[in-house]
């Protein structure tokens, strides 16, 4: 697995490729409570080349919910293949999570409802 | 100890001992098996996951680890379904009949624990439970045709 931190001033945004299972997931699980940790209200997940994700993977995205979503952030999930979104769906995460086709897409609704509109 | 035994006829088993030191091997060859079966990437994720959600259950909850347990795994390619047999040495567990977390509420509480179960039943078109030997057995079948068929309806 790797993951690319993207530079945001309001949002902690990760690429994450490969496979995330259960030996890749403290990798990513620290990366993002670290962003958490340093104020960071939106979680943008860019899974455009995540080939793989199982319950392991999914409960970082849960868990990362749970943090933000009593402060008035949220978690956004972009890219993800439809096999995986398959997934999404059928746990029902995909109602909890904010589903977006790509990061563009995910930034541009993020920045517009950061101004209010 | 990840052991695998396969041929060209469409099976393959793999033995895990200790069963927690080689899922991910376990799951790279299962991929493998399934490229040259010929499966689809899609359905390909699903025998992966199926298979490491239960490994993981039997290792993690069913303290199947360590030295003495054993997790094996047979997988068949047939005709219009595939059939992936787990056999463990852990404690009793029937997958089938565990409760299921509940689905999540828009901006509400969400339950973190039992989605690897949850998906296991939601992707597999047939789970059998049996208890024998002081072994967990495990029958899951996964439907190729029909999940290629849906493929080509989507296209």
């Amino acid at each position: 697995m790797l993951i690319e931190k993207i530079e945001h001033c309001d949002a902690a945004i990760f690429q994450v490729k490969g496979r995330l299972d259960s030996s890749s997931t403290p990798e990513l699980e620290k990366c993002i409570q670290d962003s958490l940790d340093q104020g960071s209200k939106i979680l943008i997940l860019d899974f455009s080349d995540l080939e793989y994700i199982n319950s392991a993977g999914l409960r970082i995205l849960v868990m990362s919910y749970q943090r933000l979503q009593p402060l008035g952030g949220q978690v956004m999930v972009c890219g993800v293949r439809d096999y995986i979104a398959e997934v999404f769906d059928i746990s029902g995460y995909n109602r909890i999570f904010r589903m977006h086709a790509n990061l563009d897409l995910a930034v541009q609704t993020f920045g517009t409802t950061s101004n209010g509109q | 100890m990840l052991k695998k035994q396969g041929d060209t006829t469409g099976q393959i088993e793999f033995t895990l001992s200790p069963p927690e030191k080689d899922q991910a091997a376990l799951l790279a060859a299962i991929e493998q098996f399934g490229i040259e079966q010929g499966l689809l990437e899609s359905f390909r994720y699903r025998l992966g996951l199926i298979v490491d959600e239960l490994v993981t259950n039997s290792t993690v909850h069913g303290t199947c680890s360590g030295a003495n347990q054993t997790v094996k795994v047979h997988i068949a390619a047939h005709e219009s379904n595939l059939v992936v047999e787990i056999v463990d040495s852990g404690l009793p567990f029937d997958p089938t009949t565990h409760p299921l977390p509940h689905c999540c509420p828009q901006d509400g509480p969400v339950s973190v624990g039992g989605a690897g179960l949850s998906l296991v039943r939601r992707l597999a078109d047939q789970i059998h439970y049996s208890r024998s030997n002081d072994h967990n057995h495990l029958v899951i079948t996964l439907n190729t045709a029909k999940k290629e068929t849906a493929c080509l309806l989507k296209k």
